[in-house]
């Protein structure tokens, strides 16, 4: 590396990678809810058989969006450690479906119903790749790249300046797992280079397991007393197309070996591909469904980024928040758009700006 | 009677019953290396995830959500269901459930017979005992005093809550925190060992406890004359006032972090919170205020037995079996009295009433099938006989409810059914002449007392014929304004409050069935009288406007100087075989084995010679660990 490299140059360009991480992680997580929420519940499928169909289905995505949370956390902690400000609730950074992530490197994201096309889409995003060229430049096209991208960035600036002059951030704005509510893995606290890379690499283990050789497994432990390890999200999604859970142990390259995984593709709301705001504006009911999902989702954002910037205390508060996105996600796509073969609404995911929310009832 | 086949293999201890002291018992015993059987008489194994599925779909599905209705109830294998209770009227016993009522009070509890017992459906209310509950006899002249005190139960306290995964904090538990006027002024003293804490931070409380905290702490009532106080006279009234505190509860919250916590003398890392279970091992982390502890927490935050018995079962120090679908028939005793094996039906389809006879031996035999159960096995077994107090001394949580709408929105129907509650009345003097008590603030609004929301809407929708936007709002307006507050007072040890058998009543598998005789003492009736008061002048001091109505028509209604209340079970039931030292007034030793069969151990809330004002599942559960370190020491 050069030496007319400035530590102020090289910490506002790990911001910027780190500010992109967050956004990545964020955008991840729509698609994801959409096609767990548009999936039937409770016997709303058959109500002579009213087991919760795809309860499992709804489980397995329920896991990879909560680890694509523990994620944000990550790497707002890395941010905060290195006297960056993590931002979730600026209009012109967050994600527009269909998205394409990695500066159109990578993948497209869209909004779509639960489907296997859908499940094999997230299934790319999640992809392992080795190709270290790729990640030593900035010619990342995977997620993965770009995070061992941002890791080499972040050992050459510490190489360059000293770890003491990266990590100037303040410990009071790193949340611990005293803070931070729900499972999803292992809160990490950052306050130093070690400390920074375990935290970016738990992200890449959990994603696609890359660092753990030929195996399904994550690095992480199932909670209980088995004492058994989780996979990666590459291979629960998989597992779902097979309709078979991997065992932490199955080979990487091989299907999976364990017990049945139950999937009804058949049992979901039938939700048009990628809702835009626009679709709804000759029908004021659907468009203010829409609106109000869209109002807890901009709550909820602001909340993440208050949380990230010295209010910690909020993250416990946006648990029910989330509970109000799945209802509100779920009350349109119940709702059947006119002029279509049975198609349903679905939510828009926009941020409409800082706004009280109402009473859940109207 | 068919011949038993006997069992091939025999083990060091067969303890009867997959419930909470079953459960601390087998995890206990294989940790030193011990073969264990527990046989079950419950069909399932909800530890399965696809088994803990099914409870929820019944759940979901059923239409009175009461505290059983998601498990199975076997023709075969009845379990006593709140369903059933009906008024005794004269003579002729109440045969409607699985209980044979006697009255004159039906026996409102019920426990649940499956894997897991009943901690499939408890609440979490994990409350230690006081000082003085171990004194009642010297204290204030009523009931028994314990065989010990509250210091030697102290540190089983604290492996019960670790056990348990109990939230909350020690210095919001200690007598003078909850604003009790203790009866001796040292009660309060090392009350926690300095140092100890719960292993998670509380459970947040509810808006309503918070609502009513605001106003009404600091609400006073006299309790009656107090004659003397820390040893000076002090004649006059003595008057407590209302203080709202947190319940610790066995429900996953956030672990302490950062902080060393000494549990019975030995120091332990962070507690990590265990959730649900096979394919769902990511859920119940956290309690999410699913509002249905009570019958099912959805996502397992909530602790129960199956928790333990998993743990047992993956430790391979010792050896754990669990054989379900078995029941416990008979306890054969040698000459000498010692138990010389254990009789049970093992039925191979759920609901028929087909079994087959076996008998399976071992050095100890343990009792763990609840207060009800055990007494009803020991008496159809014809076991210890030296004191007349086997199945006698059943008591229970006389639960009594107040209920009305405050001037605001409280925020009912979120979170946990209860989070806090009032302790000030759980210990004083006025005990010498009436009952205490604790109130539970309710976080379901009327849904227990009335039967919220789905009354509500009944009403609204029929005999005010609102619907659409009004209907939602007017329902929103009065739901949202519900308080409920719960009245536990505690009972005392009486003779006449029993279970027994007759042979005319039997289940379908030909066992006992519980014959059930009780009553309200006018001792406890006193004391929910007072907790009555209490609750009608908090109401007054927080305007909220009282709805409590007993009806003399209700199965549990009974008069109480000129006044009608009506009294609930609350499933706490106690005292059927307590310790003690005297074999004449007591069933079981100190350490729960029997007086009468060295090896023959019962244990549970039947152990507890008094019930106090604390739920008894963490006081049993640190009996368990007690009973536990015993037995270790009788098999060596």
């Amino acid at each position: 590396m050069s030496e007319d490299r400035t530590l102020e140059g090289d910490c506002r360009e790990l911001h910027d990678l780190l500010q992109k991480a967050l956004i990545l992680e964020l955008s991840t997580i729509p698609p994801y809810a959409t096609a767990c929420y548009s999936i039937k519940e409770e016997g709303q499928y058959d109500r002579a058989a009213p087991e919760i169909v795809n309860a499992e289905p709804i489980e397995v995505l329920r896991q990879v969006m909560v680890e694509e949370m523990l994620h944000m956390v990550l790497v707002a902690n890395v941010m905060n450690a290195i006297g960056g400000r993590p931002t979730l609730n600026d209009p012109k950074q967050l994600p527009h479906y269909p998205q394409p992530i990695l500066d159109g490197k990578g993948p497209t994201l869209h909004l779509r119903r639960f489907t296997p096309q859908q499940i094999k889409a997230f299934r790319e995003v999640e992809r392992a790749s080795h190709d270290p060229t790729d990640a030593a430049s900035d010619d990342y096209d995977t997620i993965g790249e770009f995070y061992l991208h941002t890791i080499q960035r972040l050992k050459a600036a510490c190489c360059l300046h000293g770890d003491k002059a990266v990590f100037t951030g303040h410990v009071d704005r790193q949340i611990g797992p005293g803070d931070y509510y729900g499972a999803g893995g292992k809160i990490i606290v950052v306050d130093s280079l070690e400390s920074a890379c375990t935290a970016l690499e738990e992200i890449l283990e959990e994603g696609e397991g890359a660092h753990h050789g030929d195996c399904a497994d994550d690095g992480d432990r199932i909670p209980g007393p088995d004492d058994r390890q989780d996979i990666a999200h590459f291979f629960k999604f998989n597992g779902i197309l097979h309709s078979r859970y991997y065992f932490a142990e199955d080979p990487s390259d091989g299907p999976p070996s364990g017990d049945d995984l139950a999937v009804d593709w058949r049992a979901v709301w039938p939700m048009r591909d990628d809702p835009k705001p626009g679709d709804y504006d000759d029908n004021p009911e659907i468009a203010s469904l829409d609106a109000r999902f869209n109002a807890t989702w901009s709550a909820l954002l602001d909340g993440l980024d208050a949380a990230f910037n010295d209010e910690k205390k909020r993250l416990a508060e946006l648990v029910p928040l989330m509970y109000r996105l799945k209802q509100d996600a779920q009350r349109l796509m119940r709702v059947p758009l006119p002029d279509t073969a049975g198609q349903t609404a679905g939510p828009t995911w926009q941020y409409i700006g800082k706004r009280r929310l109402g009473p859940s009832v109207s | 009677m068919a011949t038993p086949q006997d069992d091939e293999v025999s083990y060091d201890v067969v303890i009867v019953g997959a419930g909470f002291a079953g459960a601390i018992l087998a995890k206990q015993l294989v940790a030193e290396g011990k073969s264990v059987l527990i046989l079950e008489a419950g069909a399932d194994r909800g530890e399965d995830w696809r088994t803990y599925r099914d409870y929820l779909d019944q759940y979901f599905l059923a239409q009175a959500k009461t505290p059983n209705s998601p498990y199975p109830n076997l023709p075969t294998l009845p379990s006593p269901s709140v369903l059933d209770i009906t008024a005794v009227h004269g003579t002729q016993p109440d045969t409607n459930g699985y209980f044979v009522q006697q009255g004159p009070l039906p026996f409102g509890s019920n426990y649940l017979r499956a894997y897991g017992g009943t901690s499939l459906h408890w609440l979490g209310t994990s409350l230690r005992m006081f000082p003085a509950d171990f004194e009642m006899r010297t204290r204030f002249g009523r009931g028994v005093d314990w065989p010990f005190g509250y210091q030697e139960l102290r540190p089983y306290y604290e492996q019960a809550e670790w056990e348990i995964g109990v939230s909350a904090n020690a210095e919001d538990q200690t007598p003078e925190a909850l604003g009790i006027h203790v009866s001796e002024p040292d009660d309060g003293k090392n009350f926690f060992e300095s140092g100890y804490d719960y292993p998670m931070h509380p459970i947040p409380d509810s808006y309503v406890a918070r609502y009513i905290a605001e106003a009404g702490d600091g609400t006073p009532v006299a309790t009656g004359v107090r004659s003397g106080w820390g040893g000076k006279p002090e004649p006059g009234l003595d008057v407590v006032d209302i203080k709202v505190s947190n319940t610790p509860q066995g429900r996953n919250s956030t672990p302490r972090h950062g902080k060393k916590i000494m549990v019975a003398g030995r120091e332990r890392e962070a507690f990590e919170p265990r959730g649900g279970t096979g394919a769902f091992a990511f859920i119940g982390q956290r309690c999410e205020g699913n509002s249905s502890c009570i019958p099912i927490c959805p996502i397992q935050a909530k602790y129960t037995a199956m928790k333990t018995l998993a743990d047992a079962r993956a430790n391979r120090t010792g050896q754990l079996q669990i054989q379900t679908q078995s029941i416990a028939s008979q306890v054969e005793t040698a000459e000498n009295g010692c138990v010389s094996g254990l009789v049970y039906k093992r039925y191979p389809f759920p609901g028929v009433p087909q079994y087959e006879l076996r008998r399976v031996r071992a050095e100890h035999y343990v009792l763990a099938g609840g207060a009800v159960e055990n007494a009803t096995l020991a008496l159809a077994s014809g076991l210890c006989r030296s004191s007349q107090e086997l199945g006698r001394n059943l008591m229970d949580h006389p639960y009594m409810m107040t209920w009305g709408l405050a001037r605001d929105p409280v925020g009912p129907f979120r979170g946990p059914g209860s989070t806090s509650g009032i302790g000030s009345f759980r210990d004083g003097v006025f005990r010498n002449e009436k009952a205490a008590f604790r109130l539970e603030i309710g976080n379901w609004g009327w849904n227990f007392a009335a039967g919220a929301p789905y009354s509500d809407v009944a009403r609204m929708v029929g005999e005010e014929n609102l619907f659409g936007r009004e209907l939602r709002q007017k329902l929103f307006h009065r739901v949202q304004r519900q308080v409920r507050v719960g009245i536990l007072v505690e009972q005392l040890p009486e003779p006449s409050n029993r279970v027994t058998i007759d042979p005319a009543y039997r289940d379908p598998m030909g066992q006992y069935r519980p014959v059930i005789g009780y009553d309200v003492s006018d001792y406890s009736r006193a004391g929910l009288a007072l907790a009555h008061d209490a609750c009608i002048q908090l109401y007054r001091r927080l305007g909220v406007e009282n709805h409590t109505a007993y009806n003399p028509s209700d199965s549990g209604y009974f008069t109480h100087e000129g006044k009608g209340y009506t009294v609930f079970g609350s499933g706490h039931i106690v005292g059927t075989h307590r310790i003690g030292i005297d074999p004449k007034t007591s069933v079981t030793q100190p350490d729960m084995r029997c007086h009468d069969h060295e090896n023959l151990w019962m244990v549970g809330a039947g152990s507890m010679p008094t019930i106090a004002t604390s739920n008894p599942t963490l006081t049993l559960a640190a009996m368990g660990f007690m009973a536990a370190e015993a037995i270790n020491r009788a098999l060596q």
